[in-house]
């Protein structure tokens, strides 16, 4: 069989395309879902800066009110009854969002299955599982959740978080705004 | 309506086929009549290039509406010998037509007939051992159609029938007889003649067929001959696609290859037989548009000279991959069939087309140079031959032990 | 099932005599009734006599139409179960008072006891306020009668199969070259450049035309010209020009090897132009578009043929001034120049300023170049996608979710078959050993997989296409399965499989989901002992299966769009 050079195109090259195609797309495309499906294929594997590049537009993109019950619809999951853990599995790194377009932007960057239901649901939050290959081939076990706007709401879903599992870090992650005299869209903060 | 009728004599190689016909044309246009009999009747000995050549005549009057009939041999061997070549399915394979519209119907009956008898007869008084006898009924040798119209399977036409001449009985056979790597007859001169054939635009059939030629009437230990293989396609001359990419100002030269250019002694002459010129030629030369079409052919078969010099059509030699890479490059088929025929088997090569014949032998009247390349022109007025069809003759000892 | 039984009525309109059809013509028919029964089906004739009802009977006594229906009827010796009756003759006739009669004909022979169902052949649909459609309509409505034209287009109650897979089939028996040019030209896509002589770029394409696969339509349709235009006394001498496209070169090579006609490119023919004056020229070209290259060519041609007349025509044309003549204009240096075509095409051309494929970055293609992905480009995919259009998935089986909207594959495969057909070859000859020289192909008996049998068939030559119905390879899948589980005599699929002389086998899906469809056919396979060559899907939508499904497997494209839900 072929080598894989020869059989696809460049993956990041196929990125930028399926960025631009998501962006792009009007609110009347039929099945969106496959597009972010085929974005998440390529840039499995890429270092994460030939991907975040793409990320702003798409999420853009996701935040047209239009998307928002296309959002919904992959975000919700499904609750089951029981779910609570007794081992408090472990994590290396802990990834909280906000609201429902930052999960999903989440879930696309760490190759989380759009529809997949989440592996725990603890007192209705939601938590789904993944890893992360570093280079030199290490992983990262990583668990993604969505907290909510309020600050209440916000510290007891981190509560949750710390309870229920055993982790390494937190990150807090999302959209956020500042003057446009220091940062543009787009632009990496970290504190 | 003209009618013509040309008659052949006894022995029917195809240069006497050839020149029956360039003289009966001179005299009287037979290939322009309206209607033509080929008349074997009094034949008892035609070769493979003169069918070959037969059928590329039935093909191009076909193709424009003119009517051409054949009388078979009336004696028992030449008839047998058509039989188990299959002649009468490689003309309807070639013509696409059906075999009452070039033979009659007693001449129908018996291309029809079952081979088991022709076999023995044939056989029996050359004195075949087992092995070609065996390879003479299954019709080995026999003429064998491929259709090209640039079927994406002809990779692999070229890959099993070159398989086919690497399976252990022919290979035995070819050892006893040839002496030599007796797989390269398989992996090399056959593997690239069949995709030189297939390649060729416009090229709606393929067509292939050997045989062992003993010399004398009986075979003895000593006895020597020929092993021809031949290939015809009815595709547009290898002149002509050469010529349309050097037009187009494609390069022709796919890569260089110092360590395989040679020297040729080239002549050209006319069909009379006078020499026109002759002149030393290196096989490093790259023609341009200003080559005559004779240099041209001779430089179908230099290393590296193709119309597809990046390759979009190439499809590497699998026995090459490993033994020899440098042999395996876009534009190097030709060289590698010649380069096998001539210098390993010490054979030659006979290229027809258009109007043109070119053969390729060891110089041997030469020190100084390697080969021999003799280049035929026809007369221009006589239609031009239609297809490519490559002759490779390896001379052989009946037995070599 | 029982096959069908099949008999076939050709009309002939405007002709006065009859003429005797068989063979592929038969052929094309019988696969119309397959496609309407859904089933195997069986011809009751090996030849059949034209009814020919020439111009003055159609005019003075139309109603021998219906005459000669039913004295046709009444002759069969054997009751059929479908009759076709073929109206495509290739050129319009009026929609006139013959059709209407041939219309009642049929309506009131669906009221016989035990009558067949009617299958109508036509050219083109029939308008719906059209007599004939009205008159039919009732008929169409409760099955008895479908009406089926030659470019795809169906009235039946009922869906069937695969209306592109039976356009398909048609291009094997379609009359016309010209039709047979357009079914068969590869429209590649890819971001594709024009450059002048002097190297600047200056346009952008988003496809690029390749009549590899149409030497022999081409050729045909060039004699034609030829005899049309130049009549048969003195012969035009043809001159060509074809900076890029090497099937071009290759057909004009072949039409004068088969013509014995003078072909030169036009710089050569400059060169022996004098050899030639006088004589009639014949401007042979690939494409023409903007008109930019041919201006540069007659710039120079123009001044050396003043006693030569030159006539222009190209293959390909974006454009036409006037399509019922084929010609379009091109003025150059202030003189109009009519430029004939054979077929018109969609160019998509962009300036490089607002190119959206220089502007996302895609490198630029070449036209047959092998160094590009041998998978369809993401931005060519969703691309085709897009023009072809999406539908809810059809047909889901019980064992997976659905996929909901999915890409109408059936017509992704009519519009870009030709193109889709060359990338699967390419897949194909990365199998071990290289392509199989005589492929055999198992799909599952179901529109798109049949579509693309279909067309694999049609353009790599050679092939057998064996359909096995949804149901077998659910069992298959399901359980153990033993060849006495099944009925031999009465099943196609099965006696194919069974007969088959080789034992490599290639199947072919339109997409591959859950993977089960694969696992059913493979084990069914076994049970004939079949070896599984590869597993080829226009789509993948679960890669990450297929990589450890233990058959190759290829598609032309590949994403993880299926999820199991947990």
């Amino acid at each position: 069989m072929g080598s894989v050079d020869r059989l696809r195109e460049d993956r990041e090259l196929s990125c930028r395309v399926l960025a631009d195609l998501i962006t792009h797309a009007p609110s009347t495309y039929p099945n969106l879902r496959l597009l972010l499906r085929d974005f998440q294929t390529k840039a499995e594997g890429l270092p994460a800066g030939a991907v975040s590049p793409f990320i702003p537009s798409i999420l853009s993109r996701l935040l047209s009110k239009e998307d928002s019950r296309f959002v919904d619809l992959l975000t919700r999951g499904r609750p089951r009854l029981g779910g609570e853990t007794r081992n408090r599995p472990k994590f290396d790194v802990a990834v909280i969002s906000v609201i429902n377009e930052e999960l999903l932007a989440s879930k696309i960057v760490f190759g989380v299955p759009l529809d997949k239901d989440e592996d725990y649901n603890i007192g209705g939050y939601r938590y789904w599982r993944t890893l992360l290959t570093r280079k030199g081939g290490k992983t990262l076990d990583i668990v993604l959740t969505m907290a909510g706007e309020r600050n209440v709401q916000c510290a007891i879903a981190c509560e949750r978080l710390f309870t229920n599992f055993n982790l390494g870090c937190c990150f807090l992650v999302g959209i956020a705004g500042g003057h446009k005299k220091y940062v543009k869209l787009g632009d990496v903060i970290a504190s | 309506m003209t009618r013509c009728e040309v008659p052949f004599p006894e022995t029917s190689t195809v240069d006497v086929v050839e020149s029956r016909l360039m003289a009966e044309h001179q005299e009287n246009g037979c290939l322009h009549a309206d209607s033509l009999h080929l008349d074997f009747s009094r034949t008892e000995f035609v070769d493979l290039p003169a069918l070959l050549h037969v059928i590329s005549l039935l093909v191009q009057r076909r193709r424009t509406r003119r009517e051409t009939t054949m009388a078979l041999p009336i004696g028992k061997r030449p008839r047998d010998f058509l039989q188990i070549w299959n002649f009468g399915q490689a003309v309807k394979d070639a013509t696409d037509g059906s075999l009452d519209e070039v033979f009659s119907p007693e001449d129908v009956a018996c291309l029809s007939e079952d081979i088991n008898n022709a076999v023995i007869r044939y056989s029996v008084n050359w004195k075949y051992d087992g092995s070609l006898q065996r390879l003479l009924s299954s019709r080995f040798f026999s003429l064998l159609s491929f259709f090209a119209n640039r079927s994406p399977g002809r990779n692999r036409v070229a890959s099993d029938e070159s398989e086919r001449w690497q399976h252990e009985l022919i290979r035995a056979v070819l050892d006893r007889h040839l002496g030599r790597p007796d797989n390269y007859v398989g992996s090399r001169i056959v593997y690239e003649a069949c995709t030189n054939a297939l390649r060729h635009p416009g090229a709606t059939v393929v067509q292939t067929a050997s045989s062992f030629l003993i010399f004398g009437k009986s075979a003895s230990a000593r006895s020597t001959g020929y092993l021809t293989i031949v290939f015809w396609d009815d595709g547009v001359s290898m002149i002509d696609t050469l010529r349309g990419a050097i037009d187009a100002g494609k390069s022709v030269q796919a890569l260089r290859v110092p360590a395989l250019y040679a020297d040729y002694r080239f002549s050209v002459h006319e069909y009379s037989g006078s020499m026109l010129h002759e002149s030393p030629m290196r096989s490093d030369y790259v023609p341009t548009r200003d080559t005559p079409d004779d240099l041209l052919l001779l430089s179908t078969t230099f290393p590296g000279i193709t119309r597809d010099a990046l390759g979009e059509d190439w499809q590497p030699n699998p026995s090459l991959q490993t033994s020899n890479p440098e042999l395996n490059a876009p534009g190097m088929g030709l060289f590698v069939l010649v380069n096998t025929a001539v210098d390993i088997f010490s054979g030659r090569v006979t290229i027809r087309t258009k109007g043109l014949r070119l053969t390729i032998s060891r110089d041997v009247e030469h020190q100084e140079t390697r080969y021999a390349a003799k280049v035929t022109k026809y007369n221009p007025n006589s239609p031009s031959f239609l297809g490519n069809l490559v002759t490779i003759r390896l001379p052989i000892r009946l037995d070599r032990a | 099932m029982s096959a069908q039984r099949v008999y076939v009525f050709p009309f002939r309109f405007g002709l006065s005599a009859s003429e005797l059809l068989a063979g592929e013509y038969l052929q094309s028919h019988l696969a119309a009734a397959s496609l309407v029964s859904a089933g195997p089906c069986d011809l009751l004739q090996e030849s059949v006599e034209t009814i020919a009802v020439d111009n003055a009977t159609m005019r003075t006594r139309p109603e021998v139409v219906y005459n000669e229906f039913f004295a046709r009827l009444r002759s069969l010796t054997t009751r059929p179960d479908i009759v076709v009756v073929d109206l495509m003759q290739g050129f319009p006739i009026a929609r006139g008072v013959p059709l209407i009669h041939l219309a009642h004909a049929i309506d009131t022979a669906c009221n016989e006891e035990n009558a067949p169902k009617y299958i109508l052949a036509v050219d083109a649909l029939p308008p719906e306020a059209d007599p004939v459609s009205k008159i039919l309509n009732d008929r169409i409505a409760s099955g008895s009668v479908v009406v089926l034209s030659k470019d795809g287009g169906v009235r039946s109650a009922t869906e069937l199969g695969s209306v592109q897979a039976y356009k398909l089939k048609l291009m094997a028996f379609s009359l016309s070259p010209a039709e047979r040019l357009e079914l068969k030209l590869v429209r590649s896509l890819g971001h594709f450049k024009r450059k002048s002589s002097a190297g600047e770029h200056y346009r952008c394409c988003r496809h690029f035309y390749d009549a590899r696969f149409c030497i022999d339509e081409l050729t045909q349709l060039l004699k034609s010209f030829v005899r049309e235009k130049f009549g048969t006394g003195r012969q035009p001498v043809i001159i060509y020009d074809a900076p890029i496209s090497q099937w071009f070169v290759d057909f004009i090579l072949t039409y004068g090897q088969r013509t014995g006609g003078t072909v030169l490119r036009y710089d050569a023919f400059l060169r022996a132009a004098r050899r030639h004056e006088g004589e009639p020229v014949l401007l042979v070209l690939p494409m023409v578009q903007s008109g930019r290259r041919l201006a540069q060519v007659l710039s120079v041609l123009d001044p050396r043929t003043t006693n030569s007349s030159v006539t222009i025509l190209t293959i390909l044309t974006d454009r036409a001034d006037r399509p019922q003549e084929k010609t379009r204009r091109l003025v150059n240096a202030g003189r109009p120049w009519d430029i004939h075509y054979f077929l018109q095409v969609r160019a998509q051309p962009y300036q490089p300023e607002n190119c959206r494929l220089c502007q996302l970055g895609i490198p630029e293609s070449f036209p047959a170049k092998t160094d590009g992905p041998l998978m369809l480009r993401t931005i060519d995919f969703w691309d085709i996608v897009d023009e072809a259009g999406w539908k809810l998935e059809e047909n889901v089986p019980e064992y997976r979710n659905p996929l909901g909207a999915v890409p109408d594959f059936p017509v992704i495969v009519e519009k870009n078959g030709p193109w889709l057909a060359t990338k699967i070859q390419s897949l194909l000859d990365l199998l071990p050993g290289g392509y199989p020289q005589d492929p055999v192909i198992v799909c599952p008996r179901e529109k798109g997989s049949l579509v693309l049998g279909e067309l694999l068939k049609g353009f790599l030559q050679k092939v057998t296409v064996i359909t096995v119905p949804r149901s077998v390879i659910n069992m298959a899948r399901e359980r153990q399965l033993d060849l006495s589980d099944f009925d031999r005599d009465r099943q196609d699929w099965f006696v194919q499989l069974s007969t088959l002389t080789c034992d490599d086998v290639i199947i072919i899906d339109e997409f591959n989901a859950s993977g089960e469809t694969r696992v059913g056919l493979m084990r069914l396979l076994q049970l004939f002992e079949k070896r599984v060559l590869s597993y080829l899907s226009i789509v993948d939508w679960n890669p990450k299966q297929s990589g450890v499904s233990g058959a190759i497997c290829y598609s032309l494209y590949d994403f993880q769009g299926y999820e199991v839900s947990v």
